[in-house]
């Protein structure tokens, strides 16, 4: 078997790429990071942050001149007492940031070395992680044609093991079907918050709806997407029947120069257009090779790109 | 235009062409590959086939590709040639079988085989159309075949050809194929295979129109070899034979090497010579020649230094004693003469121990005839016929050649120690009361000189050649006579043996060169002759015509000693007779082959090999078809279409 064959034969990966999903190594690494909202958002229960040096969870924010009916707990006595001026000080109010992760288990999925699933999963684990320690409330959806199986939202280091359960219960299967999915989990949770969703996007009925369902509920979105090496630069050669894995759709193809370059361009169009698209609606995008170690990801890409701190 | 020498394969072009594609729909099963989406491929695959106007071809590329690879290779072994010109040829093969061809060059191979397999090269390569001939040459040429297209004939023609130890002559070759290549209608042409070694060709031309190939043979020219053999009666009156041999170095470093001298096979003699560049030296050996016919060899011993030509290392000879001179004397009677002849050994007696002898009276040219020598005693005969006379007291009958009258009391001035007849003899002590005057031609030698003149004269008209002496036998004093002294038998005997010449000498008449004709005398009851050769080849017969004078045996192609049976009409053999046949040519041991062939009119270089590199030209298409294989490789695994 020749180095195409072999990294053509994609089909066991997931399975065999069984594993922790996260190791302790790196959750010390990722433990003082936080997930960033570029909308303040609204929660019902106060967060913990930065609790140690201010208590009654609250950050400074800013000043503003005094106006009647002000509390005058807020009252900044020492500007009054170098400026002689009444300022109010202004406090972010910390609340707890609601994080949904929806991942994509359809079976388009299952494919690549290192398999794009389980890629996502840790990710998704990371990012869980991340959202727990900080007490943000985390919840998590896979979703394939539709939306498979759901993770309430939850806070706190204690449902890390119940989240990581969750995620390594998780299979590959069906088509993909962002909208429906999308459609279905933005009803059943209502209050805003971060979304982050994981998927090829390789959906034949296109990604628009997903992100606009979100996007119209005030979420913050941020897309990741996440594609095989196999997939940006397909180590094929020859005559071939491609099966599709979703539907098994069978196409049949010579593999040429020309071809691959149209390939190419098609597969830079659907990137390019969900990032454009994503940007006009104020969401965010971020494409991602299983290539790339999983570390690197968490650590830099997802930290340059404004997602955590 | 190509033509094709195997068109078989073009007939099966078609079955082969069906076979791959055939094979191309049967090997075209997909290989499945699952992937994550088909969703961009198909796509791409749109995208594509909007675009290109090529697509069709493009999927078919790597069939597109074996097929041209196929057809060239079909091509190729159809072996297709540039024909030369538009018109057939008419080729000469001329091949050079003379001895020099026998060469053996680095690489154990005969200068004449490797002519032979260039020739094969040419009649393989014959187009459709051509004709060609062979004709083989040494010093003369032979045609092997007509004018013919056939290969199967030239190439047995080709098959039966070997090499001669003959020497060569081109010239003569040439003038004889000049014929054959006269046809204006074809395109001529002339390859000679040869080292080059073709003796002058000076005066030699070659039409213009007459294409001349030289595919040189051989590269060396390391030879030390024989280039002189000879055989001479040794001075003196033993019966010692001498044999001389030169041997020439014809290579461009010293060598040092043994002369070995087998006397009947056995090795009687070794020198050891020393040889510079193109030196050459003379080795002599006795042969005591007693009785019998004898076998001489002489072979030179390398030691193991290269020598790329044997056949002139060794030279072979069947010697016989000399016969006995037949003398006649025309006398009145003259005891001296007839004592000093009986003592003579060589002389022959034929009945009964005497000489034959006859009285002047009975004296006609046609007795004469027949003898070696003639004694003419106190005798002038008035015209003599074609022989050799000794004349005493008495001239001889040639025109200028007079007589002035008698002289008295002459005395011994000197003598010519010289000249053969007077070589050991002592003349002093000869006394001359009478003898006569004789007055010399100017082309007359003197030998033996006296107060009065000349005594002694070697004298010569047409084919008459007689030494006169001035004075007469029986004049002489009785007491203290010359007749009496040692001297006389001597001059007697060198007389003799110097007059009857070389027809009496050792027997090396059947000496000959290669190529040389053997004249025979022949038992008169023989009908028919056997020609054996010492290296046991098939005999060969022979005619005998009655009333000729001798046999004739032409072709001597082949050194060594023949034998010849005489055999009768019932095939009884009734005689036999040997001679020897050598290779001693200094142009022939010159084996450094010759770079060019220079003629009056044109000058061509040779060449190793007989086809023209352009000619045959399925190289470059095969050369084609691996870079269209190559192109397909490279294609399959870069997907690079179009």
């Amino acid at each position: 078997m020749n180095d195409t064959d072999e990294q053509l034969d994609q089909t066991e990966t997931f399975a065999e790429e069984a594993g922790p999903l996260i190791d302790q190594g790196f959750l010390a690494k990722i433990g003082r990071l936080d997930l960033v909202s570029r909308k303040i958002l609204q929660g019902k229960v106060k967060g913990e942050k930065r609790s140690k040096k201010r208590g009654q969870s609250v950050e400074f924010a800013d000043h503003r001149p005094y106006a009647a009916g002000d509390d005058l707990r807020f009252l900044d006595w020492s500007i009054y007492a170098r400026l002689d001026q009444l300022m109010v000080k202004l406090f972010l109010e910390e609340e707890d940031l609601r994080v949904y992760l929806l991942v994509d288990s359809s079976k388009s999925m299952d494919y690549g070395r290192p398999n794009k699933l389980r890629y996502s999963l840790k990710v998704a684990a990371a990012l869980g992680y991340i959202g727990l320690v900080n007490m943000n409330r985390v919840g998590i959806g896979t979703f394939s044609t539709q939306l498979d199986r759901v993770f309430r939202p939850e806070r706190g280091r204690r449902n890390l093991p119940k989240m990581i359960s969750f995620l390594e219960a998780t299979e590959p299967a069906g088509r993909t079907d962002l909208g429906q999915a999308c459609k279905r989990f933005a009803q059943e949770h209502r209050q805003r918050g971060v979304v982050i969703l994981i998927s090829d996007f390789l959906d034949r009925n296109g990604y628009e709806d997903a992100v606009r369902f979100f996007v119209a509920r005030k979420m913050d979105v941020f897309c990741l997407q996440v594609l095989a090496p196999q997939e940006l630069d397909p180590p094929l050669a020859g005559d071939l029947k491609l099966i599709d894995a979703e539907d098994g759709q069978e196409t049949e193809i010579t593999i040429s120069e020309p071809l691959l370059q149209a390939y190419k361009q098609n597969l830079a169009a659907l990137m390019g257009g969900l990032r454009e698209f994503c940007h006009k609606r104020g969401a965010r995008y971020l494409g991602a090779s299983t290539s790339m170690p999983f570390d690197r990801l968490v650590l830099d890409q997802l930290r340059l790109n404004g997602l955590l701190r | 235009m190509f033509q094709f020498l195997s068109t078989g394969w073009l007939l099966a072009a078609p079955l082969l062409i069906g076979g791959l594609v055939l094979l191309y729909f049967l090997k075209l099963k997909r290989r499945e590959v699952g992937i994550s989406s088909t969703y961009l491929w198909q796509g791409a695959l749109n995208d594509l086939s909007v675009n290109s106007p090529f697509q069709r071809l493009r999927t078919n590329l790597l069939l597109l590709l074996q097929l041209l690879a196929l057809i060239l290779l079909i091509l190729a072994l159809a072996r297709p040639v540039a024909p030369l010109g538009m018109k057939g040829t008419d080729a000469v093969l001329l091949i050079d079988v003379s001895a020099s061809m026998q060469s053996t060059d680095a690489g154990g191979e005969t200068r004449f085989a490797r002519a032979k397999a260039e020739a094969l090269k040419v009649i393989d390569d014959m187009s459709f159309g051509d004709k060609a001939v062979i004709v083989a040459f040494n010093d003369e040429a032979r045609v092997l075949t007509d004018m013919t297209e056939s290969k199967s004939t030239l190439r047995r023609a080709l098959e039966e050809l070997s090499p001669t130890d003959r020497g060569s002559q081109l010239g003569g070759a040439i003038e004889r194929v000049r014929g054959l290549l006269s046809n204006p209608e074809r395109a001529p042409e002339l390859f000679l295979f040869s080292d080059g070694q073709v003796g002058s060709l000076e005066g030699v031309s070659l039409e213009q129109e007459i294409e001349l190939h030289y595919i040189q043979c051989g590269s060396s020219g390391a030879n030390v070899g024989i280039v002189s053999f000879d055989v001479h009666l040794a001075s003196g009156f033993g019966d010692e034979t001498r044999v001389f041999v030169s041997v020439q170095n014809q290579g461009s470093e010293p060598r040092e090497l043994g002369v070995d001298f087998y006397f009947d096979d056995q090795l009687s003699g070794s020198r050891r010579i020393e040889l510079g560049p193109k030196g050459i030296t003379s080795v002599a050996f006795d042969a005591p020649l007693d009785q019998g016919e004898r076998r001489v060899r002489i072979a030179l011993d390398h030691a193991g230094s290269e020598d790329v030509f044997p056949v002139d290392d060794e030279v072979v000879a069947v010697l016989r004693p000399p016969r006995p001179f037949n003398v006649l004397l025309v006398s009145e009677g003259n005891l001296f003469l007839h004592s000093a002849l009986s003592e003579d050994p060589r002389v022959q007696k034929p009945a009964g121990g005497t000489i034959p002898t006859i009285s002047p009276a009975e004296f006609t040219p046609e007795v004469a005839s027949g003898f070696d020598v003639v004694i003419l005693d106190r005798f002038t005969p008035p015209s003599l016929g074609p022989g050799s006379y000794l004349c005493f007291g008495a001239r001889a009958p040639f025109a200028g050649l007079t007589d002035l009258g008698q002289i008295e009391h002459t005395q011994i001035l000197d003598w010519d120690e010289t000249h053969p007849a007077a070589r050991f003899v002592n003349f002093s002590t000869l006394e001359l009361p009478t003898a006569r005057r004789l007055k010399p031609r100017d082309q007359d030698v003197v030998v033996v000189r006296s107060t009065y003149g000349p005594l002694v004269i070697d004298a010569r008209e047409g084919d008459r050649h007689a030494l006169v002496t001035a004075f007469n036998l029986l004049d002489l004093p009785l007491e203290g006579a010359w007749t009496f002294d040692p001297s006389f038998p001597i001059f007697l005997s060198n007389v003799i043996r110097y007059l009857a010449g070389s027809s009496a000498e050792v027997r090396k008449d059947l000496l000959l060169p290669t190529g040389g004709v053997a004249e025979l005398s022949y038992p008169k009851e023989a009908a028919k002759a056997k020609l054996q050769h010492e290296s046991g080849a098939p005999a060969s017969e022979l005619k005998i015509v009655p009333g000729d004078e001798s046999l004739r045996v032409p072709n001597l192609d082949r050194r060594g000693v023949y034998t010849v049976g005489f055999l009768d009409e019932g095939g009884k053999e009734v005689g036999q007779t040997r001679f020897a046949v050598n290779l001693v040519s200094p142009a022939e041991s010159a084996v450094l082959p010759a770079a060019d062939i220079v003629l009056e009119n044109k000058r061509v270089s040779g060449t190793a090999e007989a086809t023209e590199s352009n000619r045959d030209v399925w190289k470059y298409i095969v050369a084609a078809a691996l870079l269209f294989v190559m192109v397909e490789w490279w294609v399959y695994n870069r997907r690079v279409y179009l």
